[in-house]
């Protein structure tokens, strides 16, 4: 501690400030934290809507206040964000008013992930971005750095944790070990057209097309009218006209995601590559911002495969590595690989948990995945289809009579649903690690080894216990992984099998 | 019992066969502190106070001003359910603390508790982060605090139990922490001292 409280002295030369393009880093940032808000935004668009009107000259003055404040607002913390580097840890003091202070040691980095943006990348800068698995967070970034920079990070980084395992380090080269995946243009184009949100906005369309032409045929027609005449003769044809407007309409929306997800996948994952380095995968991609990701092989916990419906078709999936600390939902600091065929997931996985693992596949299409019991389906169906629908029948029966009764056809999808749902649950293992399969259209694996394991639950439902089944959760640094509906005696049996592998192992989970 | 498709594939390990494994299910499961079932009547009884307080109140307060007298009405209902509430929170603890058992084995422990939906939960020593034990105002004055056991794994990962004797709680806690430091590899007893963000101001 006293170390940390020691004042900095000026004079060591050891405190360094990042380059001055990292002003730019502090305005993205502040400008992202003002617009993040929903509320922020409204009241600042509220606002000067209100000034322009009143006083046009008070608007422009307050705009040019406001822009100043905020340039001014980066430019300070800038000046006040000081980093130190020594052999074994970095510090970096930041804050104009709260000043803190991180001090990172290299062993407790996961992986030092970088970025560029388009600016940074014409003038030969990088933002760095520390993996800690703990809550770092946004304070553990160091922008607007030099490359040479990283490279010595790195570099230390590595002399520290081949320290700790007694081995000698080898050099850390850029662009050095071997190419896993590589995306094309016709690849991302793919990634693009099959990105589930295009898929869900057409369902969706489809869904509100059918009531709406019939439902808004009225509305629509009034809009219309008001539009222009000759729309409101087009209208007078007839409903099929309308139809066709409409589905011209959703197909247009559709369109518009369709070309956003395509936009999106070339901006996201341009000249994508996925590399492993001697101990680690690197992953680089970006068409104007530039990121690179690199996972530690020793600290990945959890390898999730995703497989949507169009990817499955095309027989591909995406992958997710999730090492500590990070979970599925995260954007972040996990690293993706967008598309990948099923050989090319085999071999990253095998990568991924070599030396063990190595018989365990998790291609969520493979065949001997071991079924769940189908006693699964029962509690969504009671829960969420005969509860809702009986309590449903009973009340609208007192009020309209019979007709209430038809309440009871919401069982059939409820069931359907969780019918299919039970299909795509599965699970296999081996010695040393499980694949657990799950999914309702398309199909997601969550890999994991079971000596990475932080805690096992074992929970029973009354349902449960009465025919003797179980479910199983793995609680790993990065998430759980749920196995529903499994017999007793091979609930208990996996626990105890992973608590074994979890406490004889004597390696470092992470 | 259903029967499953495939068949499980079951574990080949040459050192220790499956049936040779320790089992989870059969350790010796201990109670909890005998007094933490009054522990938790109590709690619930200082809840019951509050409600009676604002209700009384509310009461004295309908019956005193005559606009709202219409809301008479609604406080007999309210008070049958409040003492229906009391006397089913006094009368939980009875059937649900008998189910909380916790065991400790050399290299973890365990807790399983619930009535209907029962869990058990087992955590190994060598994944534990760091322990801790706390007690409330009530808990100290039954002699009880609970024992908090800290993991790296999210969403559940913390195992907390509550209700254990002070002493226990605190044997507990130290030998989860001796067995941190002489089982955990020296990495992880730098991972538990180091600190995240550290404010200066």
């Amino acid at each position: 501690m006293t170390e940390l409280l020691a004042p900095a002295s000026a004079g060591d030369g050891a405190w360094r400030r990042t380059s001055p393009i990292g002003v730019l880093f502090f305005l993205g940032r502040a400008l992202k934290q003002l617009l993040s808000s929903f509320s922020n935004l409204a009241a600042l668009a509220a606002g000067t809507l209100v000034l322009v009107k009143q006083h046009p000259l008070l608007a422009v003055l307050a705009v040019g206040v406001g822009v100043f404040a905020i340039v001014a607002a980066a430019v300070l913390r800038y000046w006040f964000f000081r980093f130190k580097i020594d052999g074994e840890r970095i510090r970096v003091r930041q804050g104009v008013f709260r000043k803190t202070e991180l001090d990172l040691r290299f062993e407790r980095i996961q992986g030092i992930n970088t970025e560029q943006s388009l600016v940074f990348r014409m003038l030969g800068l990088m933002t760095v971005r520390f993996d800690t698995a703990g809550s770092a967070g946004d304070e553990g970034a160091l922008p607007a750095v030099h490359p040479d920079l990283v490279a010595l990070l790195r570099q230390r980084i590595d002399a520290v944790r081949h320290d700790a395992a007694g081995t000698q380090p080898t050099a850390v080269l850029q662009n050095s070990g071997e190419v896993l995946v590589h995306l094309t243009s016709r690849d991302l184009l793919r990634v693009g057209l099959t990105d589930p949100s295009a898929l869900r906005v057409a369902l969706l369309g489809a869904a509100f097309a059918t009531p709406l032409s019939q439902a808004f045929e009225g509305a629509v027609t009034a809009a219309a009218e008001t539009i222009e005449a000759s729309v409101t003769q087009l209208v007078g044809l007839g409903g099929f006209v309308v139809a066709v407007v409409l589905l011209a309409c959703v197909l247009g929306i559709v369109g518009l995601f369709v070309v956003g997800s395509i936009v999106a996948a070339f901006l996201r994952f341009s000249d994508y590559e996925l590399r492993q380095e001697d101990n680690a995968l690197r992953s680089r991609a970006g068409l104007l911002t530039r990121k690179e990701t690199v996972v530690e092989v020793a600290k990945i916990q959890r390898l999730r495969v995703v497989q949507g419906l169009l990817m499955r078709w095309l027989g591909h999936s995406q992958l997710q590595v999730l090492p500590a600390g990070v979970h599925e939902e995260e954007q972040t600091s996990k690293l993706m690989v967008p598309f990948v065929a099923d050989g090319g997931l085999k071999d990253i996985q095998r990568r991924a948990f070599a030396p063990e693992g190595q018989g365990l596949g998790s291609v969520p299409s493979a065949p001997g995945y071991v079924a769940v019991s189908p006693y699964a389906i029962w509690p969504p169906v009671l829960w969420c289809g005969i509860l809702p629908a009986g309590f449903g029948a009973v009340a609208t029966s007192i009020l309209f009579g019979p007709v209430g009764l038809s309440c009871l056809v919401w069982v059939l999808p409820v069931g359907v649903v969780a019918w299919q749902r039970w299909r795509r649950w599965g699970y296999r293992h081996d010695d040393d690690g499980i694949v657990v399969r799950s999914g309702f259209l398309g199909r997601r694996t969550d890999a994991l080894l079971f000596r990475k394991a932080q805690y096992v639950a074992l929970s029973q439902s009354p349902l449960q216990r009465r025919r003797e089944l179980a479910g199983l959760r793995i609680g790993l640094a990065a998430g759980n992984v749920s196995i529903p509906f499994i017999d007793l005696e091979t609930a208990r049996r996996l626990r105890d099998y992973i608590l074994f592998k979890a406490e004889s192992s004597t390696r470092p989970w992470y | 019992m259903p029967r499953f498709p495939n068949g499980p594939v079951m574990f080949v390990n040459p050192e220790i066969p499956p049936d040779a494994l320790p089992r989870a299910e059969e350790v010796g499961w201990n109670a909890l502190h005998p007094r933490f079932v009054r522990c938790r009547q109590a709690k619930k009884l200082v809840g019951f106070a509050v409600v009676v307080a604002v209700l009384g109140l509310a009461q004295i307060l309908v019956a005193y001003v005559p606009q709202f007298a219409k809301a008479q009405i609604v406080f007999p209902t309210a008070w049958i359910i409040a003492v229906v509430r009391a006397v089913w929170s006094l009368a939980w603890p009875i059937i649900e603390v008998p189910r909380r058992r916790y065991a400790v084995r050399d290299k973890d422990i365990l807790y399983k508790a619930g009535v209907l939906w029962r869990t058990e939960t087992v955590v190994p020593f060598n994944r534990v982060q760091h322990a801790e034990t706390g007690s409330g105002p009530i808990d100290r004055r039954f002699g009880l605090a609970r024992l908090t056991v800290f993991t790296a794994g999210s969403e559940g990962g913390d195992l907390r139990i509550d209700g254990l004797g002070v002493d226990l709680a605190e044997q507990l806690r130290r030998y989860i922490v001796s067995r941190l430091t002489d089982a955990n590899h020296a990495a992880q007893g730098e991972h538990a001292t180091d600190t995240g963000p550290t404010g200066l101001a």
